[in-house]
């Protein structure tokens, strides 16, 4: 099985070219990053488009920084450098967690991080990952213009994101969690590697006499994007994160987030993934953040 | 619609001019005739028989186009051997029947070169690293015994002979 016909295929060195591409050939233009979602695609004949900008060979696009109390990740950034990162390890432990379950070895050294956000697939790890973090995202658009928009308004619905024709995801910036923050995602798939059934992240910051200041729980596998447990999140402030609060919150995760009915699994079951996977990510988060730096 | 395009496999420069939606493995077979990397699932690279090294990472070649390979130095199944000796994780099969129909084992060879070459030992990191590629007959076990084996042939080479058999 082979794409349909492409006219023009480009691998641009820098942003500035991609954008004077972008100019020319946006309408039949598709950008091709780690292309672990998109070729299929192409080759499915799903997406067929006439103009393919590449941007393997696109420079300043892959790199993982932390500075002025912010992670700046390059739009190219692999999934397999963002698992294996000491100060994501170290500091936004969830973002590690959700990279490594992706895929497998061999997906995870092309996938992308900006292109996973960008195919917004609800059941993908990345986007309730950058969601529990409030990431942002930065585009540049063919006219030179920039914006940046927040996870939560960058993701649209299924397969479904706000990037226009003509813009480029170039940066992905995540805040860096208070000290004594600590965060957890894992998921449910039918096999190892597989997107999401149901998955579960959780950041927690905690206090100098480890009580919940902050906390964030999103579920992914969820229609049509990863849902905020708002309420379960907001009733661990003040607690010690004792068993009975983390399994109150379970129930009221899975009582809040809708859940649907597919082919994987039947909203029941998920509603039951839920509740037994949060208070464990919680159970987690704390953890870490309690061995985190005072 | 077309480009000119130069990949070196093996060691050895394959140029063609190629139709840009032309898959990579299919330039492997079909331009370079390089038939030992395989098409399993052919569709969303499930299947992980077509993975191939790419600039040092194992990588499914039917999930690129053969034009963004253009330039790149590639390893394929053809390239692990040194004559009539084997690469350490093909004797690690050999010695421990890490295969049946075969139809996977270049796949799978090509993603355990990569994980040789900084090797974590336990079972479940082993069946980690093989997780891309689908073996239908072996049920793994004989396959991570494979691994076990090529591991401690790894471990016990000098840094020069790693150098000579992981050359990307």
């Amino acid at each position: 099985m082979y794409p349909k016909a492409i006219e023009l295929y480009f691998a641009p060195k820098d942003v500035g070219e991609v954008l004077a591409l972008l100019r020319q050939h946006s309408e039949h233009a598709k950008l091709l990053a780690g292309g672990q979602s998109l070729m299929p695609l192409m080759k499915l004949r799903l997406v067929e488009p006439r103009t393919v900008i590449d941007l393997n060979r696109v420079s300043g696009l892959s790199e993982i920084r932390e500075d002025g109390g912010t992670l700046h990740l390059g739009a190219m950034v692999r999934h397999a450098d963002v698992a294996a990162h000491p100060l994501i390890q170290r500091s936004y432990g969830l973002l590690a967690d959700a990279a490594h379950s992706i895929g497998d070895p061999q997906v995870r050294n092309r996938g992308t991080f900006a292109g996973s956000l960008v195919h917004a697939d609800p059941a993908a790890d990345y986007p309730p990952a950058v969601m529990a973090l409030d990431g942002r995202l930065l585009l540049a658009k063919a006219d030179g213009s920039t914006r940046v928009l927040r996870i939560d308004d960058f993701l649209l619905g299924p397969l479904t994101s706000a990037v226009a024709e003509d813009e480029l995801v170039t940066r992905v910036e995540i805040p860096t969690p208070p000290p004594r923050s600590g965060g957890a995602y894992a998921k449910h798939s039918q096999v190892a590697g597989d997107f999401a059934i149901i998955s579960v992240t959780a950041q927690v910051t905690l206090d100098t006499a480890g009580k919940c200041q902050q906390a964030a729980i999103v579920i992914g596998g969820v229609m049509p994007k990863p849902g905020r447990a708002v309420r379960a999140a907001g009733m661990l402030r003040g607690t010690l994160l004792d068993d009975a609060t983390l399994i109150r919150a379970g129930e009221t995760a899975a009582a809040e987030v809708e859940t649907h009915t597919d082919v994987r699994a039947s909203a029941e079951y998920r509603q039951q993934l839920i509740r037994t996977t949060v208070p464990a990510m919680l159970r987690q988060a704390a953890a870490r953040a309690g061995k985190a730096q005072p | 619609m077309k480009r000119d395009i130069c990949i070196t496999i093996n060691g050895e420069p394959y140029e063609a001019t190629v139709d840009h939606r032309l898959l990579l493995v299919d330039f492997i077979r079909e331009i370079a005739g390089l038939t030992g990397t395989h098409v399993g699932c052919s569709v969303e690279g499930r299947c992980g028989a077509c993975t191939v090294i790419l600039d040092g990472k194992a990588v499914k070649s039917c999930l690129l186009l053969a034009v963004q390979a253009d330039g790149a130095q590639m390893m394929t199944v053809e390239g692990l051997a040194r004559g009539d000796k084997l690469h350490p994780i093909q004797a690690g099969f050999w010695e421990k029947h890490g295969l049946q129909c075969g139809f996977c084992t270049p796949g799978l060879l090509m993603t355990l070169y990569e994980f040789l070459k900084a090797p974590k030992s336990s079972d479940e990191e082993i069946r980690a690293a093989m997780s891309g590629v689908i073996c239908r007959c072996t049920g793994y076990v004989h396959i991570v015994e494979a691994v076990k084996h090529a591991i401690a042939t790894v471990e016990a080479m000098t840094p020069e002979e790693r150098r000579e058999w992981f050359p990307l």
